[in-house]
């Protein structure tokens, strides 16, 4: 190296002396040597320095020595004065260690493999814990009054249940924060939030200091875990540890997981902000301000919803409620009413007696006696809208007295043709209409063994062979002979209506022989007005017996006949032979 | 006037008057049943030095006997320690001198303060300064106190704050 440099400073005096020369004018040889020697003489310490400089300013491995040597207080002082030089460095930085970790991940994962461990535990275990706090905050409200009153806040505002659920959680309020020395428990900085009265907070930070060493030592615990929770009735302290500092909270009611993440954030930038004066502090014991905006977002509070919403929400919750309760009870109600009715139904209902009616298994019980002849239960149930599948009815057979159903029950047995009705008078069977004198004696054989029938009377019957007869009776009579006037052979051709009249008259009395009824036809003559009543008396019976014997010659019984006048008629116009026929039982 | 916060604990065998040698003296929150719960109960003593007002953290701590020991971890950030021992009973002096040594293993050679105490029944005092300097805590600066009449208390306050902020 010497060596090098005596060399290196040989060539810069050849250098220097062939410059001097080009700049210095030519003088006489024998005062040009003393020139030369009195040249270098002078400045040759100078062109060594010049040439020393040159060569540094051309040499950047000289440079990079330099700078090393003052680099790391440049970089102190110019980080002290402003931020730039971190802003400079931060994405040169960040390129390194992308370039450095593409290399090789393994020293990154070396250097950092000790704080990755506890890092990730605690954010297991805080997600861990905000689950468990959102289940368990879930369950409580699930089956309480509030919660029923949450479900329906959920349903009408189409939230989740856990929305709701959080949004009402958030009830708490930040009472006081304390950031404390972590060495010594002293006091560095005591906010409160307004209206809240502190107690001598130096003592207590000392305090909840003591408490989380002894925590720690009792529990054997590291000195980077501690005693992060404390519950007092409704009050929490949550505390928050930092290398220098711990930030705790004293929080009324429920404080959701979530400040803690703000806690830790806070703290975090107070070390980043007040690292020295935290490390000063130890030795101090002088307090200095906490940089506005870092505590103030951990003061926080989550006012409770105002009572008259409150008071809304239960009311809404009251008419759900009552909404519910008809919803289950209307139709049972409604049922019940229908069962009732139709109660009622059955115990009017003829040929049915209702013995017990209730309620089993959800379902409708009922026994008693019924008719067979009565209507059907089931029927009825059905037609009074009862659900047949709800109703369980056992329904012994009798049988009913009443008329309608003896009458039925006698109609069953004795079956009168439709000309014929019954009824029941008291306990006599009254058949009416006409009837056939074989069904008479069907009846008066049968009718007593009807239940309920205790005597016959046949009085309002008629037999249906008379009344025949009468009809036809009736029918003949009906036909009448004209005579001219004065005389007592009816008018001309009437021969062929007296055969017809005979014929229908034997075969009447036949039928009337055989119905063992007598009859009796009466001719009755009739004349006008005219000429004397004497002669006119003689008129009419002359005319009944013409007629007579005319019938008589064609074959009709001569006893049944009988000739006479009306005398009732009042009509003097006819001239006239009428019939008039009468029956009798033999 | 500025304040400055300092953390003090007191050290001592049972029985010494500690907590009646302090209770004269400073503002207590705390119900000395801590004292018996976690081993320790803390108190705050204002000494005025100047322009300076000292806020002192007192950390009285429970007594050491046989049955139980100072919790080291209380000590922790202390700016200064004292001790007390009872004048009548020469065996809580080298009580105190064991536990000085652990003391000063967990904090170092913070400024320290011996007190001896029931300085009111000197006549009955088993020991002398001769005894001490054997048996005691040595190299410390010794106040005689008497928790009864409170006597030097004060002093040694003030003392004791002096070599703090000395430091």
């Amino acid at each position: 190296m010497a060596d090098r440099l005596r060399v290196e400073q040989g060539e810069a005096r050849v250098d220097g002396a062939e410059r001097l020369e080009r700049e210095v004018p030519m003088t006489p040889v024998g005062g040009t040597d003393r020139l030369q020697e009195l040249r270098a003489l002078i400045l040759d310490p100078d062109r060594e320095r010049i040439r020393a400089i040159e060569r540094k300013l051309a040499s950047p491995a000289l440079h990079v020595e330099d700078v090393a040597k003052v680099l790391p207080e440049a970089i102190t002082r110019r980080a002290a004065s402003d931020e730039r030089l971190g802003a400079a460095l931060g994405p040169l930085v960040g390129d390194a260690i992308k370039a450095s970790v593409r290399r090789d991940p393994q020293p990154l994962v070396d250097a950092i493999f000790p704080v990755m461990g506890p890092a990730i535990r605690r954010a297991i275990s805080n997600a861990l814990g905000e689950l468990v706090q959102s289940l368990n905050t879930t369950l409580e409200h699930t089956v309480s009054l509030r919660g029923l009153a949450w479900r329906w806040e959920a349903m009408r505002t189409g939230k989740s249940f856990g929305e709701v659920v959080l949004s009402h959680s958030l009830l708490f309020r930040v009472e006081q924060l304390f950031v404390i020395h972590r060495e010594s428990g002293l006091l560095i900085e005591h906010r409160t939030a307004p209206g809240v009265q502190a107690l001598a907070p130096d003592l207590v930070a000392s305090m909840m200091t003591a408490l989380r060493d002894f925590a720690r030592d009792s529990f054997s615990v590291s000195e980077q875990q501690g005693l992060d929770s404390l519950a007092l009735g409704d009050l929490t302290v949550w505390a928050e540890s930092g290398p220098g500092a711990i930030l705790a909270a004293v929080i009324r009611g429920q404080p959701p997981l979530a400040l803690r993440e703000t806690m830790q954030q806070a703290l975090e930038e107070v070390h980043l902000a007040h690292a020295d004066e935290i490390e000063r502090f130890g030795a101090t014991g002088v307090s200095f301000a906490i940089r506005d905006g870092i505590l103030e977002r951990c003061l926080v509070s989550q006012a409770s919803d105002s009572s008259r919403s409150g008071q809304w929400r239960t009311v809404l919750l009251g008419v759900a409620v009552l909404a519910a309760v008809g919803w289950c009870a209307v139709p049972r109600v409604m049922e019940q009413r229908r069962f009732d009715g139709y109660l009622d139904q059955l115990r009017r209902e003829p040929g049915v007696v209702v013995g017990s009616a209730g309620r089993a298994d959800g379902r409708f019980v009922l026994t008693g006696l019924r008719d067979p002849l009565a209507r059907d239960p089931i029927a009825l149930a059905a037609a009074a809208g009862i659900d047949s599948a709800r109703l369980s009815a056992k329904w012994e057979p009798y049988i009913a007295l009443r008329p309608e159903f003896v009458v039925r029950r006698a109609q069953a047995l004795l079956h009168p043709s439709p000309r014929t009705t019954l009824r029941l008078a008291g306990d006599t069977l009254v058949p009416g209409g006409v009837a056939s004198a074989a069904w008479r004696a069907e009846a008066q054989r049968f009718a007593l063994a009807v239940p309920g029938v205790g005597a016959l009377r046949l009085t309002e019957l008629s037999d249906s062979a008379e009344v025949a007869l009468r009809a036809t009776a009736d029918s003949i009579e009906t036909i009448t002979f004209d005579y001219p006037r004065g005389g007592t052979t009816p008018v001309i051709a009437q021969a062929e209506r007296i055969d017809s009249l005979a014929t229908r008259l034997r075969r009447f009395l036949d039928d009337a022989a055989r119905g063992e009824r007598a009859a009796r036809i009466e001719l009755i003559g009739l004349a006008d007005s005219v000429g004397t009543e004497e002669a006119n008396v003689a008129l009419r019976r002359a005319r009944a017996d013409r007629m007579r014997s005319a019938l008589q010659a064609r074959g009709v019984t001569v006893q049944s006949l009988s000739a006479g006048v009306d005398s009732t008629s009042t009509d003097r116009t006819l001239r006239q032979v009428r019939l008039r026929i009468s029956l009798e039982r033999r | 006037m500025s304040v400055v916060q300092r953390k003090v604990c007191m050290l001592g065998a049972t029985a010494v008057g500690k907590t009646s040698l302090v209770r004269r003296f400073v503002e207590s929150i705390f119900s000395e049943k801590y004292q018996a719960t976690i081993g320790v109960k803390i108190d705050r003593k204002l000494v005025t030095m100047g322009d300076t007002t000292v806020s002192l953290l007192l950390w009285d701590l429970q007594g050491e006997d046989e049955f139980q020991r100072v919790r080291l971890s209380y000590l922790r950030g202390a700016s200064g320690l004292i001790y007390v021992a009872d004048g009548t009973r020469p065996e809580t002096l080298v009580t105190t001198r064991t536990i000085r040594a652990l003391a000063e293993e967990t904090v170092g050679a913070v400024p320290s303060l011996l007190l001896l105490n029931k300085s009111d029944l000197a006549e009955s005092w088993a020991i002398d300064d001769a005894f001490v300097e054997t048996n005691g805590p040595s190299g410390l600066p010794i106040v005689r106190t008497s928790a009864r009449t409170g006597d030097a208390v004060e002093e040694g306050f003030h003392h004791l704050v002096r070599r703090m902020l000395d430091r």
